[in-house]
């Protein structure tokens, strides 16, 4: 692991070396900085992590939400392929880029586990007038339709990255970005607890057929890993594969009435993508 | 008469000016210091009692059965009227001091004025009634917001190669939007009950004005120049309404049952693009923005001290241009 560890640092430094360039009025090594704009196209996997939990308190313990609810690795798919423009430059082994970008996901069809607890408050009814608090347990099999979430991220993300000259015409990177923006989340149904409830409700004559459906729009953040090569073709063009490990949280309010939740979820997802950049000076 | 003459006479010699062949110069810095002297008082001074006015002509139009999107077009006209009436009685003290002439300034410092209109994304959030007299609690937990007009307002100040700052006025309405909400209501007698409500659209009118500073770091340009910054203010809001409070939902048809104003605070935190040209420039905003407000609603035992958070996303597109 060491040997390993100790080469990559090598040709990190060494790489720097490439990048430098003489000038022969001054006599210094100086490094050519470059500014590029790039536009790439993705298609990628991940998966999301939600918890959700009752807008109220349990009357019970009124620090406590009535419910709460857990569902952990809940495949996702890309719904539209991944499309960012990104603004950077390098100054030697430093670059920096700037990014606005769109990611579709979905969650397609499948069965996942719901780890809830507490309870959900019935309103009131002729059988029992002043409402029911109906106990909530764990689902082991709640059925997604294909396209249960779908999710639109816009993002504006800077990335910090080294730049590694491993030659004049291919130069490797890895980095680390912050984003934030816009995160819409939209459902055929109010959201993904009255879904898991849907059934229990229904003996209570819910039908979740005519509550509203989720469609929120909220900001949030988000972090992102990519690594990737620039090949420059000639002076003013480069192509650029890249791959990217992200996750963007997400904080959005779902369902309706006494079904009304909090939800938190982390998307987390890896992208395999190509650009093409033009080198601006 | 005779005295009278003697005075004009020397009246017209005193109006004489000597013209002196070194003329003094100015920096631009110190010329959009006495700018700003010269115009930030008028704004200040007109920009809350034109608001006041408006809110007071709106909500008489609510009281004579105009519709709440006509109030808030009477509320809107105001300020803007008298924006431009502040602009038009300062021009010529602006002139003079825009006119002094300027020391030759090396200094790429940039100093505008932006024009500026901003549709946003809301929701009211964390909503907290408290019982005048002690003797309940309630909350919702979010009511989705909109708005009749888009928020507009100005800024003024200046930004260099790395960063700016300026201070803005801005006039900012919205409203409810209809909704099933469930407040969450709370004695000691009940313990917490869930109560389902329907509340109509322009349930809640709230209009603010805010008057506060930003300040912002500049990215590398890249074509358009990208900044990222902060901001924070005082917001004067008025909240009105045709039923008393949330807690008492009794239609005082065509009349004005809660007529709320008060002082606040707001901020908001940015990333703009701007598109520079000679002596103007294009931009475009996204702001996250949170208002406060609280206020007094409902009557005899629904009274309540109400507080809510209004969050917003904004989209603001404007136009900023020279001052000199």
């Amino acid at each position: 692991m060491n040997n390993y560890l100790t080469v990559i640092i090598n040709i990190f430094f060494i790489s720097t070396l490439i990048g430098q360039n003489y000038d022969p009025d001054t006599g210094l090594i100086t490094y050519n900085p470059k500014k590029y704009i790039s536009l790439f196209i993705g298609y990628g996997t991940g998966d999301f992590n939600l918890s959700a939990e009752s807008a109220f308190s349990d009357p019970q313990n009124p620090s406590e939400r009535l419910w709460k609810a857990d569902v952990s690795d809940v495949a996702t798919t890309l719904s539209k392929p991944q499309i960012v423009l990104k603004f950077g430059g390098w100054k030697g082994w430093q670059g920096a880029e700037m990014e606005l970008s769109y990611i579709g996901q979905k969650i397609p069809s499948q069965i996942v586990y719901y780890d809830s607890h507490g309870q959900i408050y019935i309103p009131p009814t002729s059988e029992y007038p002043d409402g029911y608090y109906y106990p909530v347990e764990p689902q082991d099999s709640v059925d997604l339709e294909d396209g249960f979430l779908q999710f639109n991220l816009f993002s504006i993300s800077g990335t910090g990255y080294a730049n590694m000259h491993l030659s004049e015409k291919i130069k490797p990177y890895f980095g680390f970005g912050f984003s934030f923006g816009l995160n819409n989340v939209s459902s055929e149904y109010p959201g993904p607890g009255s879904y898991a409830a849907k059934n229990v409700m229904a003996a209570f004559g819910y039908d979740i057929k005519n509550s509203d459906k989720l469609n929120t729009t909220d900001f949030g953040a988000g972090f992102h890993i990519p690594f990737g090569i620039k090949f420059l073709l000639h002076e003013k063009l480069f192509i650029n594969p890249e791959f990217r490990f992200s996750q963007n949280f997400l904080s959005f309010g779902s369902s309706d009435a006494y079904l009304k939740e909090r939800d938190k979820g982390t998307l987390q997802s890896f992208h395999g993508s190509i650009g093409i950049g033009i080198i601006l000076k | 008469m005779k005295i009278l003459i003697i005075s004009i006479s020397m009246s017209l010699c005193f109006s004489q000016t000597t013209t002196f062949k070194y003329q003094e110069t100015f920096t631009k810095k110190k010329l959009f210091k006495q700018y700003v002297a010269n115009t930030l008082p008028g704004y200040l001074f007109f920009g809350p009692y034109s608001f006041m006015y408006g809110v007071a002509l709106g909500g008489g139009a609510i009281s004579q059965g105009e519709s709440p999107k006509n109030a808030n077009t009477l509320w809107l006209a105001t300020p803007l009227l008298a924006g431009f009436l502040v602009n038009t009685a300062s021009k010529d003290i602006i002139k003079n001091v825009l006119n002094k002439p300027i020391k030759n300034d090396q200094s790429s410092t940039f100093y505008y004025n932006i024009y500026y209109m901003g549709p946003d994304i809301s929701n009211i959030k964390d909503i907290q009634f408290e019982s005048k007299n002690g003797d309940w609690t309630a909350q919702i937990d979010e009511v989705p917001s909109g708005f009749d007009y888009p928020p507009l307002g100005l800024r003024t100040g200046f930004v260099t190669d790395r960063y700016g700052m300026d201070y803005e006025l801005s006039l900012i309405a919205h409203h409810t939007i209809e909704k099933e909400v469930i407040y969450e209501y709370f004695s000691p007698q009940t313990g917490i009950l869930p109560l389902a409500q329907r509340i109509p659209s322009h349930f809640y009118m709230m209009h603010s004005m805010f008057m506060g500073l930003n300040v912002y770091y500049v990215l590398p340009e890249f074509i358009v120049t990208p900044y990222l910054g902060i901001g924070g203010g005082v917001l004067l809001n008025s909240v009105q309404s045709e039923y008393p409070g949330p807690a008492d939902l009794a239609r005082q048809g065509e009349t004005l049952a809660l007529d709320e104003m008060n002082w606040n605070y707001g901020a908001h935190s940015y990333l703009g693009f701007r598109l520079m040209m000679e002596d103007s420039f294009y931009y475009v905003e996204l702001r996250p923005s949170i208002y406060k407000f609280e206020l007094e609603s409902g009557t005899s035992f629904n009274k309540t001290r109400d507080r809510f958070n209004l969050e917003a996303f904004q989209f603001q597109f404007g136009i900023g241009k020279s001052i000199f």
